[in-house]
């Protein structure tokens, strides 16, 4: 997949897997397992992005006598959501044209 | 390998970059690993599960901006005695000068880079022009009485087309290849800055 693509729409998944409800890096990778197959490697800049363009938040909690961070979406996060949601409908209608049947 | 010694192996690769960077990834993958152990893994499985040092590293690189890293790299450990300053004033001139010539040594690499691809891009215009060129002329041609020239015209024409569509793929392979080699470029570049120690 182009990497441009790949890297928008990843950072669209992360975003989404947070929507509902604040969550931590472990989690998230669980969450989205069965969709996309993330490493720990690859979602540390994604947060890291999200954090910097304030589509995110982070704060920290104490779990089980050590530290850990909790993401939470921001209303810039959420607004990014429904801005995908737009620009999938034009790139559906894409498709739609790229597969059509003569 | 433990989380102690994984941990260090990241640290080591990032020797130079701004500490609260450090701080920040390190945090990351300890709790990354702590909570795979929680989870019911090994120390072991767990820091397996994670990936290589130079992998983590290299995520972690990716994302501080150059500008901070060389920030970071020039910015002294202590303060500077009077002496040293007086030196550095009086250095100034070269010193800026070497500055200057290392902003251009970056950007000379984006110019050779992206020069191929813009290359290529002028021979799809160039071909482009020279069709529109031919199709126009060739009518011509036929209607003044030489009719093989003005074939010849068309035929030259659609050589064209050819060679516009054939150097336009190229372009455009060019244009992906020289992308996806700046950031290998700069991933490169930010290593050399930061360094490794052990």
């Amino acid at each position: 997949m182009d990497i441009q693509l790949k890297r928008g729409l990843l950072d669209v998944c992360v975003l989404a897997a947070i929507k509902n409800e604040d969550s931590y890096g472990y989690q998230i990778i669980k969450d989205l397992k069965p969709y996309v197959e993330l490493s720990e490697s690859t979602l540390y800049p994604i947060l890291r992005r999200l954090e910097t363009a304030q589509l995110l938040t982070v704060w920290s909690a104490e779990h089980n006598g050590r530290l850990r961070k909790y993401y939470r979406i921001t209303p810039a996060g959420l607004a990014r959501i429904e801005e995908f949601k737009e620009e999938w409908g034009e790139i559906v209608s894409i498709y739609t044209f790229i597969v059509r049947e003569d | 390998m433990t989380k102690f010694e994984f941990l260090t192996a990241v640290r080591s690769r990032l020797y130079g970059l701004p500490a609260e960077d450090v701080q920040r990834s390190l945090d990351y993958f300890a709790e990354m690993i702590d909570d795979h152990i929680e989870d019911g893994m090994s120390e072991a499985e767990a820091v397996a599960a994670i990936g290589t040092p130079d992998e983590a590293a290299a995520s972690i690189l990716g994302e501080v901006p150059l500008t901070k890293i060389v920030a970071t790299k020039i910015k002294p450990k202590r303060n500077l005695h009077v002496w040293e300053i007086v030196l550095l004033v009086l250095f100034a001139p070269a010193l800026f000068g070497l500055a200057i010539a290392a902003v251009a040594l970056i950007f000379s690499a984006y110019v050779t880079v992206f020069s191929i691809a813009i290359a290529t891009f002028s021979c799809v215009l160039a071909f482009s022009i020279s069709s529109v060129a031919c199709i126009l002329y060739a009518p011509y041609q036929i209607v003044t009485g030489s009719v093989m020239q003005g074939l010849c015209y068309i035929g030259f024409a659609l050589t064209f087309i050819g060679l516009a569509i054939l150097f336009f793929h190229l372009t455009m392979v060019l244009g992906k290849a020289a992308s996806i080699m700046i950031k290998k470029m700069m991933t490169g570049l930010k290593r050399v800055i930061v360094g490794k120690r052990d």
